[in-house]
């Protein structure tokens, strides 16, 4: 395992634990989501260096616009909680359980 | 919402789809599976409702999850392997990791937990979206998928979320809730014969797509919600009444009805690849639904007038809603079954 | 068989075209009508044991007598609802109506099947309007439970039968009726293969019932109104002695050893269910009880598997057909004027309804198997066969008849005899409609001892 692979495989997966285990927050989980498109922004990115492919240059970038569309839907989804709801707390949304 | 939003968004809804159904390569899947859920988004919460911005919430956040995981598995494979193709995943991690984040995608058992909060909170029309269309893509992906996937991973998914889905239906009271429920229900019977004939699969998800609008259209043009409010049904629109409850007892699989068709074409694979044990479980979970359906079937048909009715009469407004579609999705989900030769026919 | 499928079939729609005040009557003729052609099926012609129009209809001697017994109960099943069902509006009426035409369809499919997949199928398929009869129009709240015990048992039942089955095509290649039964035996020895012939059988014992899985039974009888239980005592049971005999065709090496728990439970269940009835209060459940007793000696003849055992629950299961749907039709004429099943509330009916006491006499004696009627040649020939089995039996069965006889009897002492109570006044007089229904139901239980052999299925 090289050390570019171990530190984005690590960054992915810290994302994704924060996501899972550590939402107390909105913002939190959306931070915790960033954080996992950028490192595979960064994987992508790399393999494409690595493997000098120049087709698959544009690969990083389309990932970062989609990223940021999602981080965009993302913060109007919490801006929208915030209204609805008076805070980001994802505690609070519990209108729907069952 | 504009018509013209409302079109750009349906257009994108049904882009994202399509690419995902076209894509050989797992940037272009992904990137079919964001669009798609990008687009439903702004239909999810148009009506800025405390349960719909909720439902969108944690709709978003489950799905950006997933796509993200699926992305993060076939980077690892690419990282590996140096290809892209769907169809040369080889990394074990990476098929594992990307089943699972496919199955949190359509709501498959362990992993279910976002679906029937999130069908709670929308309208009928954008549950139905939910139920149907949004199962699309992930399953196009699952079913390319499945040659590589371990079979007890796909045997444990199955299983759980038959169990799951008609375990957690017992509860509710919630119309939308239950057919969140079943929905989990029917994609148990989707991923058990993904692995060995994945014609079937697709045909589960047709005979599911057509049972489960005529479901959710019938329950809109009796704009009811709640089991209890479905008691009015009959006062309202006696004919669909009267079929709608057959309609459940199709979703429940009963004979003759279409929806034992699937069913029985499973169950026949099942035992033809030697797994009875696995076979007669399915049968039995098939029981577990079958209760709901049958509580909501008594409390909409058996048990009208002139019984006491315990919820109060709604307004009755001038119907708008177009009834041919209804009318032809609950033709088929009734009749369908003597079809099974054809359908023999074309998943062989 | 299509010449009497199709006019079945058009018979929805004659109920749903014709003028609202000639709907039961036009239904009831072309249901009597279909009836009587339907009796052309016993005028048996074939050598080959199996007449069929195509290869996936067919008639034999097992079957024909179930089809018959099938077509002639629509139009008396018609006759007997007509009183309570009256009252709803029309478009109710031709919803009830069309349920139980669609019931004769599912039936006369099911009995004339000759895949064992289609046959279950339809099988299945009587389910759902069963179910609609008894929770929709049953009387009481409890019948939402009865439709839920109903169903549930046995779909219970039958689910495992599916895969049963499919591993049973797997293994011969076919279902057909026509050439399994020349198949070879299969060699038939794990623990896999017993649970298997388990599955083959729980199905039908469950819809026999089999004591033990018969707690559906009664609450679907003592809910369902009148038409439901009758199409429940008189075929529905028989779909479970039907299959039972298709089956055990098939089990063979295997049932030798596996069936004696089985027998035991059927015969001590027609002890029990016989108790039961001794010191029932309520009169639908009583008769319920009954069938349930009479089937269990019915699942004892067919589970020792030889030629008499199958003769007898044959003709049992015919005659018990007739005769406990003309009880719970008298039953129903009871409720229909006291509006009560209890039978403590509605003594002494001879002495203002003499000539229905003549018919609850008649159908009394015929369930308690009086001699020349074919109830007595059923439980004979089952008796004896079982007595050849094994002479330890006789110990049950003849306890049973014993019992039988005892409750036959309690049943008219409490419903005819005795004091008229107090409360019984303004009774309307019997229709000649229920006359009339009585007759169709006692007639043939006469006229068919005088030529038995028609339903003594495959041997004669």
């Amino acid at each position: 395992m090289t050390p570019v692979y171990f530190s984005f495989t690590s960054a992915f997966t810290l994302g994704l634990t924060g996501l899972a285990f550590h939402r107390t927050h909105l913002l939190s989980a959306l931070l915790c989501l960033e954080g996992m498109m950028l490192s595979l922004f960064i994987a992508l990115a790399l393999w494409m260096l690595q493997l000098e492919s120049t087709a698959f240059s544009a690969a990083p970038i389309l990932l970062l616009a989609f990223s940021a569309c999602e981080a965009g839907a993302g913060l109007a989804l919490l801006v929208a909680t915030a209204r609805t709801h008076g805070t980001d707390r994802l505690q609070s949304l519990n209108l729907l359980q069952c | 919402m504009s018509p013209y939003v409302i079109t750009i968004l349906l257009s994108s809804l049904g882009l994202g789809t399509a690419l995902t159904f076209m894509s050989s390569h797992w940037l272009l899947a992904w990137m079919g599976l964001e669009i798609n859920t990008l687009a439903i988004l702004p239909l999810m919460a148009q009506h800025h409702h405390p349960r719909a911005v909720e439902a969108t919430t944690k709709y978003f956040l489950a799905q950006a999850a997933a796509a993200a995981t699926i992305l993060f598995a076939s980077t690892i494979n690419a990282w590996t392997t140096g290809e892209w193709n769907i169809y040369c995943l080889s990394h074990p991690a990476a098929t594992i990791l990307i089943t699972m984040a496919l199955a949190l995608k359509v709501g498959l058992a362990p992993v279910h937990f976002w679906m029937p909060p999130v069908m709670q909170g929308l309208t009928l029309t954008t549950g139905l979206i939910m139920a149907t269309w949004q199962k699309l893509a992930p399953f196009a992906l699952i079913i390319q998928m499945a040659p590589f996937t371990h079979p007890l991973l796909l045997t444990t998914l199955g299983l759980l979320s038959v169990f799951i889905g008609g375990w957690g239906g017992l509860n509710q009271t919630q119309l939308r809730k239950i057919l969140a429920y079943s929905s989990i229900a029917h994609l148990g019977w989707m991923i058990i014969v993904t692995q060995y004939k994945p014609q079937l699969t697709v045909l589960v998800l047709i005979t599911y797509i057509i049972m489960t609008s005529a479901t959710f259209l019938t329950f809109k043009l009796m704009a009811t919600t709640k089991i209890n409010t479905l008691a009015m049904s009959w006062a309202k629109v006696p004919t669909i009444t009267a079929m709608a409850a057959l309609a459940l007892l199709s979703l429940g699989g009963l004979p003759p009805l279409t929806g034992f068709m699937p069913k029985w074409l499973i169950l026949q694979e099942l035992t033809m690849q030697g797994l009875p044990l696995t076979a007669t479980m399915m049968t039995l979970s098939a029981l577990l639904s079958l209760y709901f359906y049958l509580r909501l079937c008594y409390a909409m048909t058996l048990t009208i007038s002139p019984n006491t009715n315990n919820s109060s009469a709604p307004w009755r407004l001038q119907n708008t809603q177009a009834t041919a579609p209804l009318a032809t999705l609950m033709i088929m989900t009734l009749l369908l079954l003597p079809l099974t030769p054809l359908a023999q026919t074309l998943t062989n | 068989m299509l010449k009497i499928l199709i006019p079945t079939i058009m018979l929805f729609p004659t109920i749903w075209l014709s003028p609202s005040k000639w709907v039961w009557t036009t239904t009831t003729l072309q249901s009597l009508i279909i009836a009587l052609v339907s009796l052309s099926w016993i005028n048996w012609s074939s050598e080959t044991g199996w007449a069929s129009s195509n290869l996936y209809m067919g008639t034999d001697p097992l079957s024909t007598p179930l089809l018959v017994l099938t077509c002639w109960l629509l139009p008396l099943m018609i006759l007997a609802s007509q009183n309570h069902i009256k009252a709803e509006p029309i478009a109710r009426q031709r919803n009830y109506i069309t349920l139980l035409a669609s019931l004769q369809t599912f039936l006369i499919m099911a009995f004339g099947a000759t895949e064992i997949i289609m046959f279950y199928i339809m099988f299945e398929a009587t389910l759902i309007p069963t179910l609609i009869i008894i929770t929709r129009w049953g009387n009481q709240a409890v019948r939402l439970s009865a439709g839920t015990y109903f169903l549930f048992y046995t779909l219970a039942g039958s689910l495992p039968l599916l895969v049963a089955l499919l591993l049973l095509h797997q293994n011969t290649g076919s279902l057909s009726m026509l050439i399994i039964q020349y198949s070879q035996p299969m060699a038939l020895s794990s623990w896999g293969d017993k649970i298997w012939w388990a599955g083959c059988l729980i199905a039908f014992l469950v819809k026999m019932p089999l004591y033990g899985v018969h707690l559906w039974l009664p609450k679907a009888h003592v809910e369902a109104p009148v038409a439901g239980s009758m199409v429940l005592a008189t075929i529905l049971l028989k779909l479970g002695g039907y299959g039972m005999m298709r089956m055990m065709l098939m089990l063979d090496p295997l049932s030798k050893d596996m069936v004696y728990p089985v027998i035991a439970l059927a015969l001590w269940g027609v002890l029990m269910t016989g108790s039961i009835c001794l010191r029932q209060t309520d009169l639908k459940s009583l008769i319920a009880y009954s069938s349930v007793s009479h089937m269990g000696l019915v699942a004892g003849g067919i589970l020792i598997q030889t030629p008499w055992g199958f003769t007898g629950a044959l003709v049992l299961m015919i005659a018990h057909g007739l005769v406990s749907s003309a009880l719970f039709c008298l039953a129903n004429t009871t409720y229909e004027r006291t509006h009560s099943r209890t039978m403590i509330l509605a003594r002494g009916m001879q002495i203002i309804f003499p000539l229905t006491a003549v018919w609850w006499f008649l159908s009394n004696l015929a369930n308690l198997a009086l001699p020349p009627l074919p109830n007595l040649m059923g439980e004979l020939v089952i008796i004896t066969a079982l007595f050849n089995w094994s002479p330890w039996t006789l110990i049950l069965t003849g306890a049973g008849t014993l019992i039988t006889a005892a409750y036959s009897l309690y049943l008219f002492l409490m419903s005819q005899r005795g004091p008229l109570p107090q409360h019984i006044i303004n009774l309307q007089p019997f229709h000649t409609r229920e006359h009339l229904l009585m007759i169709l139901h006692l007639l043939p239980v006469a006229l068919l001892i005088t030529k038995p052999e028609i339903m003594w299925g495959w041997w004669y």
